[in-house]
């Protein structure tokens, strides 16, 4: 044969022989923000052992409520399986539904409850969880939330908060005859109960770490001053009464101290550590401007405060080792006030003025210092962290009304808690 | 002789209403069609009607019951985010300056206030500001440090409720309450 | 045209006779590829058995009871199998792909190897009849010279002529030769142009394979998987996972398989559960495109 036709040949037996087809690669860039598509099946419940509450209910609220979940209504739920074995999960996926618990509540005679209930992903069949929890009567809320906590921790890997507790000031009446009172109530706002009442105004209350007691500001004594009070008997101390202020108690990491806000005969106001049990005061900062709301590190040797030694008020962080100067913060905007630092110290929520009104912000501690804004009112104060890290609740304005509201740390979900009577301020989120 | 008693009795009563302590003061808005506080010009407290307030026991001598002249007046107006003891108010200090001196026994506190923007604890450190201010013009004007204490109410006390201005005017003040 | 038939009759009959030979030997070489061997009939072998009715009911409610109870397992098995034979009929196809390349590789061979022959053999006949000539001529010689003695005229003559035939002979042996050339060059370029067809032809599929089509279903995969991730808030920038999907044609995901993933478990929950919502996974556009295993790389921008 001659050159050109081996040529081509070659060319054809190499292009028969070698199908080029690179494996195939597809990128995903993007995802959809949602909530994650949940069924809480209403729990069976024979007539004996009907609990007060609707406990299925009771977990889909918790979930819904964190934003994360969004949870399936009732009515479109064409069946009410309460096994596993019942779930035909190609109806369940049909009515789009990521994952699903089925649940029973029985009777645990004489005065017990067993609250039964398995998690599934409905895509892949697989099961994920399932217990019994037993309790009495009184604890069965506390049990129902606990069952939201396992869901949420096991699908999301972060650890639920929905069985822990909040604190609040409410007023009610009107000027100039004004009703205060400090309540403490489930996170989800049911259940209240009012631990101090007052003519005169109440402030700032501040869990102790191990979740037992509540130091805040009673004006009972005509100037603000600060008391710690054991809940279970509802003992009292005045920890601190001189003259002039004394408020914005914050409990130290190992619960001995407290770091407050004392004014001088001249009315300067600076931070001061208190020892609760020796009584010995160690003054921080020492500036002609307002220092106060100050706010503890995890390891006990920095505090958090507000300051306007600047002009405006600005956050500041300081050593609690006397002698330390305190370094600014917040170099954004007119005022940044009242730190909270979140339980894993990545970051630390404040209110910053924004649009000639308040909102809460979010500072992020690691790297670059990046800040958002996570909510959208005209004034919302007071933010506190979910020992969890994973929402905020703060004190808002509606329609002229103080309540409380929720937003999640990333500020993608915000959500308005169920109140009860009267102008709802400074809410604080227990520890576990 | 019951009918002496019951009256004595309630004579004693009416006494006893007359000097009880009242829990709070109040100032009542201004009557409608006075000058309402803006961010500048006239006080409120020229012109405005207030209400007489049953003092906290005996003011001491040379408190007395005012209602009417300079020493009637006893809020101060700050402007916001100030706590600048604006000239129209120099007047009031004056005159309670020159009442405080007079009478060395006499008492007074300042009680601080701001309006409800911002955060709560920095808010109590404001109005103790402005308290601080008042105390201090005062006492420039000759009166001891003894007579006088300060406290802060922040924006706990307002003295009318709302969300706008008008309301917020009204309610950065400072009180000044004579004691016994 | 009979004197041009006259003047080139070996070049006419030369010409014919080659491309009866390549029209031949293309036409054997389409037979044997094309030519498969029958199925084989086998009769059926036919038990015949006398049954009364009642065994028959007896084995009927039997048959149904035995029904009933596995038609559970059955459908699995059933969905088992036909997961097994599609399969199968993946590899049957692509056996049978392969099998078809090789008889078409055959094919061409065999083409190849017919038209070298055919070549062979229309020169070895050439040959045979250049030989024929030459013994021709030889014998025409040796009459003249024998003639020559008799007649010197005639001789002259007829080695004039012979000179003369000679050079037609020449003539016609050029022609024959110019003849061989032409039919190798058709050859030549007949078998060029097959080549250029098959080239274009692969190409044309290597084209398919990476060109506009495959964008599409890529961009259709995407979207799809897109819209069924829920993306949890621990999914941001800087998460990026690897999972392994099968699917069976038509779509469905047998098998998504999270492998090197730098999320928390969450993230790693959603990305599977994004690929197994997002199933039946959407149709390429040229059913040649369908990957029955590919890669989804999860890196979110936001």
């Amino acid at each position: 044969m001659n050159r050109p036709l081996t040529a081509l040949v070659a060319t054809g037996l190499v292009l028969l022989c070698s199908r080029s087809s690179a494996e195939l690669v597809v990128e995903i860039t993007k995802g959809q923000a949602d909530a994650i598509p949940i069924a809480i099946v209403p729990f069976s419940s024979p007539e004996a052992a009907a609990a007060s509450f609707d406990v299925a209910q009771l977990v889909s609220d918790d979930l819904a409520r964190s934003g994360r979940f969004k949870a399936t209504d009732r009515r479109d739920m064409i069946e009410q399986p309460h096994t596993g074995a019942g779930i035909s999960f190609d109806d369940w996926r049909r009515l789009n539904n990521d994952y699903m618990v089925v649940g029973q509540v029985q009777a645990s005679p004489p005065d017990r409850y067993n609250i039964t209930f398995e998690l599934y992903n409905v895509l892949t069949r697989q099961r994920l969880l399932a217990y019994q929890i037993s309790a009495n009567k009184p604890g069965l809320r506390l049990a129902s939330h606990q069952v939201a906590d396992m869901v949420f921790e096991k699908i999301l890997g972060i650890r639920g908060a929905f069985a822990t507790r909040i604190a609040y000031i409410a007023v009610l009446g009107t000027l100039p005859h004004r009703d205060y009172r400090l309540i403490v109530a489930d996170a989800d706002g049911e259940n209240p109960h009012v631990v101090m009442q007052s003519n005169e105004p109440l402030m700032s209350p501040a869990w102790s770490p191990d979740g037992q007691s509540l130091a805040y500001v009673s004006f009972e004594n005509r100037l603000p001053s600060v008391y710690v009070q054991f809940l279970k008997t509802g003992e009292r101390q005045r920890v601190s009464a001189q003259a002039g202020v004394n408020q914005a108690p914050a409990w130290s990491p190992d619960g001995k101290k407290l770091a407050l806000t004392l004014s001088t005969r001249d009315g300067n106001l600076d931070i001061y550590i208190k020892d609760l049990t020796t009584q010995a005061l160690t003054r921080i900062t020492d500036d002609p401007g307002i220092d106060t709301e100050p706010q503890w590190s995890k390891d006990g040797q920095s505090l958090y405060f507000t300051s306007d030694r600047a002009g405006g008020p600005q956050i500041y962080r300081v050593g609690t080792h006397s002698g330390d100067k305190p370094r600014r913060l917040t170099f954004q905007g007119s005022y940044n006030a009242r730190p909270r630092l979140s339980p894993d110290e990545s970051h630390l929520a404040f209110v910053t003025q924004e649009d000639g009104g308040y909102r809460i912000a979010s500072m992020d501690l690691r790297g670059g210092g990046e800040t958002q804004v996570l909510t959208k009112g005209h004034f919302d104060v007071s933010p506190s962290y979910a020992p969890n890290g994973a929402e905020i609740i703060y004190a808002s304005r509606d329609r002229g009304r103080g309540v409380l509201a929720l937003v999640s740390a990333d500020g993608r979900v915000q959500e308005r808690l169920v109140s009860s009577e009267g102008e709802l301020q400074e809410p604080a989120w227990a520890p576990f | 002789m019951k009918r002496i008693i019951s009256i004595a009795l309630l004579l004693a009563g009416a006494a006893l209403l007359a000097g009880c302590p009242k829990k709070h003061n109040v100032i009542e808005p201004p009557a409608a069609g006075t000058q309402v506080p803006g961010s500048s010009t006239t006080a409120p407290g020229e012109g405005a009607s207030t209400t007489g307030r049953a003092l906290d026991g005996d003011g001491g001598a040379g408190a007395g019951n005012y209602t009417t002249g300079p020493l009637a007046k006893r809020v101060i107006y700050f402007d916001f985010d100030k706590s600048e003891i604006k000239p129209e108010f120099a007047d009031l200090v004056a005159a309670h300056a020159r009442n405080l001196t007079a009478h060395p026994n006499a008492k007074m506190k300042l009680e601080g206030n701001t309006d409800e923007r911002g955060t709560r604890e920095y808010n109590i450190g404001l109005g103790e500001r402005r308290a601080q201010a008042v105390r201090r013009a005062l006492m420039l004007q000759g009166v001891a440090e003894s007579q006088l204490t300060t406290v802060s109410f922040g924006a706990e006390r307002p003295a009318a409720e709302g969300d706008d201005e008008t309301a917020w005017a009204q309610n950065r003040r400072v009180e000044l309450v004579y004691t016994p | 045209m009979r004197e041009f038939f006259r003047e080139h009759a070996w070049a006419v009959v030369v010409s014919v006779l080659l491309h009866g030979l390549l029209v031949g030997s293309l036409v054997l070489a389409a037979l044997i590829s094309a030519h498969r061997a029958p199925p084989s009939l086998q009769p059926l072998p036919i038990d015949a058995v006398v049954v009364d009715s009642q065994v028959l009911h007896a084995a009927a409610t039997a048959r149904d009871r035995a029904a009933e109870e596995a038609k559970a397992a059955a459908q699995t098995e059933a969905e088992a199998a036909a997961a097994e034979k599609a399969k199968a009929a993946e590899a049957a196809k692509a056996a049978e792909a392969a099998k078809a390349a090789e008889e078409a590789k055959a094919a061409e061979d065999a083409k190849a190897a017919e038209a070298a022959d055919a070549v062979k053999r229309a020169a070895a006949e050439q040959q045979r009849l250049l030989d024929d000539h030459a013994a021709a001529a030889k014998a025409e010689a040796h009459a003249e010279a024998a003639k020559r003695t008799a007649e010197a005229n005639a001789a002259a003559a007829k080695a004039a002529a012979a000179k003369q035939a000679a050079e037609a002979k020449q003539a016609a042996e050029a022609k024959i030769a110019d003849a061989k050339r032409a039919a190798d060059e058709r050859a030549r370029r007949e078998r060029e142009a097959e080549l250029r067809k098959q080239l274009a032809d692969e190409e044309r599929r290597s084209a398919v394979e990476s060109g506009p089509g495959r964008d599409i279903y890529i961009a259709k995969l995407r979207n799809k998987i897109q819209k069924a991730w829920t993306k949890p808030q621990s999914a941001s920038v800087g998460l990026d996972c690897l999972v392994q999907v099968t699917q069976l044609p038509g779509g469905v995901v047998t098998n998504a398989q999270v492998t090197q993933c730098n999320g928390d478990a969450a993230a790693r929950q959603s990305i599977e559960n994004a690929v197994y919502k997002a199933s039946p996974l959407p149709d390429p556009p040229d059913p040649a495109l369908f990957e029955r295993n590919f890669v989804l790389r999860f890196k979110p921008d936001e």
